[in-house]
């Protein structure tokens, strides 16, 4: 049985919990940020999971309750020419943050498993072993002081599809919506095989993946939150 | 492999019999560099990185300022890195990482990670914490695991090693710090050596020995003058460059050459080029 089919996506938590638990974990997010900062240490926080699975919700919730100087998000797309010329793993390593900042990433260097692979614009052999490189770069962050943290943000195929119709209809988000996602909602069973691979073999004992049940986003952003601040205050 | 059967590798033994380089090879070696630069850049499927390590004065900068006069200017760049740092670096190897080449292009290390371990080693000897010791051990990992990521995507690392006589390496220092343009030159970190050279000496054997791999061997030309370890060098980077660009060096200076005097008697007549 794989990772993902265990996890219970019907977990959910109303408007009002909801609100006052975010209320509590925005106000204290700041105080472990700067704590980190004050020890002139980074942090990684790397986001993935399926197209509409609520990471940049989840990413606005986090930032919104930062200070501003303290982070910086940074989206991932594909590759530019100057980027494909160089070490796959170059344009992440570019974007590190400086000592005391954190960096978040919207999608990451998993992508060399998971989209480069299904899509095939990474070989096997190239795909095969950026599970070592990718944990050794990983070692090499938490070899410096920098906490990660990895998120997959998992929802099922309907409400996946309820999502993009959303997408679809909404004036505010139809710009999100796109060929690539239905072609990549073609394909996954591909993607379900590459994220268990990925999942199981680059989920270290300091850096673990942490599965988030994204069916409900209040849930979704909750978790993602709390998970951030014990991180933070563990650090 | 390394040539660390050879005894220069210490510095400790130093023929002083070494044949001057004439002008006319060393004008052939440029030539055959050019091409293959030439070729890389044309192929796009190979970066090369050359690092550079050793005591300041030993030639270095003799070397890659020989290198660089015939290499196109758009396809290779020179690092100097910075002084070492002291104290804890936040990421050991982010700088190295964000100066890699695109492909086809050459990237020159002058100093490297080696030479930070080296100075962190250094400062630290008197404390000799345990989880410092650690925390330094993880490094050469992390250097090892940095160079093979390289060489499976696509990059040719070379090393090269430059050894001189300490009795050399002062006598050149102290000619350095008498001249005007030269003495601004010098860095912190050559100053730093002679404080510590048979340590610095030792850790560098220690460490090099550590990271030699068939995929980012290490390079120890004899030690001798400027003129004679730009030639040693030079022979060795055309050795790997043809080897992994599957290209003979020679015949492409002659085509290019050829191509040349085409384009010349072409102007020469009057006709488009």
């Amino acid at each position: 049985m794989s990772l993902l089919t265990q996890l219970n996506l019907n977990q959910s938590l109303g408007e009002e919990e909801y609100r006052k638990e975010l209320k509590e974990l925005q106000n204290a997010l700041p105080a472990a940020a700067v704590r980190l900062y004050k020890q002139r240490r980074s942090a990684v926080l790397v986001f993935e999971g399926q197209d509409a699975a609520g990471k940049g919700g989840a990413i606005r919730r986090l930032t919104g309750a930062l200070l501003p100087e303290l982070y910086r998000v940074i989206p991932i797309a594909a590759p530019e020419p100057s980027e494909k010329a160089r070490h796959y793993l170059w344009r992440f390593w570019r974007q590190l943050p400086d000592p005391g900042r954190m960096a978040i990433f919207d999608r990451s260097w998993y992508g060399r498993v998971l989209v480069e692979r299904v899509e095939g614009f990474a070989g096997p052999a190239e795909w095969g072993r950026a599970y070592q490189e990718i944990n050794e770069m990983e070692q090499a962050f938490l070899n410096a002081g920098m906490p990660v943290a990895k998120f997959w943000l998992q929802i099922d195929q309907d409400e996946q599809a309820r999502r993009f119709e959303e997408r679809a209809k909404s004036p505010l988000k139809q710009w999100k919506f796109t060929d690539e996602d239905v072609r990549n909602r073609a394909k996954w069973p591909q993607y379900e095989a590459a994220v268990n691979e990925m999942l199981a073999k680059t989920n270290q004992k300091d850096a673990p993946w942490h599965l988030v049940e994204a069916n409900d986003k209040h849930f979704a952003r909750i978790k993602v939150l709390r998970t951030v601040l014990e991180l933070l205050e563990r650090a | 492999m390394t040539n660390f059967a050879d005894p220069d590798v210490d510095g400790s033994v130093v023929s002083d019999s070494q044949a001057p380089a004439t002008k006319s090879l060393e004008l052939d070696q440029k030539d055959r560099l050019a091409c293959l630069l030439r070729e890389a850049v044309a192929q796009k499927k190979l970066a090369t990185i050359v690092i550079f390590e050793g005591a300041g004065v030993a030639g270095i900068l003799h070397t890659i300022q020989r290198m660089c006069q015939t290499l196109d200017p758009r396809h290779y760049y020179v690092h100097h890195f910075p002084e070492p740092v002291k104290h804890r670096p936040v990421l050991f190897l982010r700088e190295y990482w964000q100066k890699l080449p695109l492909m086809g292009d050459l990237a020159i290390y002058d100093g490297s990670y080696y030479h930070n371990w080296i100075a962190a080693e250094l400062a630290a000897k008197k404390s000799q914490k345990k989880a410092e010791k650690k925390y330094r051990a993880g490094l050469i990992e992390e250097i090892k695991n940095f160079e093979r990521t390289l060489a499976d995507n696509g990059y040719l690392i070379l090393k090269v090693r430059v050894a001189r006589r300490e009795k050399d390496l002062k006598k050149d220092l102290k000619k350095d710090r008498s001249s005007i343009i030269r003495k601004s030159l010098l860095k912190t970190r050559v100053r730093e050596l002679f404080d510590d050279y048979d340590d610095y000496v030792k850790n560098l054997t220690k460490l090099a020995r550590k990271t030699d791999a068939p995929h980012a061997p290490w390079f120890v030309p004899p030690a001798g003058d400027g003129a004679v370890v730009a030639t040693a060098v030079f022979d060795y980077l055309i050795a790997r460059l043809e080897e992994a660009l599957g290209v003979d060096s020679r015949s492409a200076v002659a085509e290019f050459d050829a191509a040349m005097d085409r384009v010349r008697r072409m102007r020469a007549a009057g006709g488009a080029v």
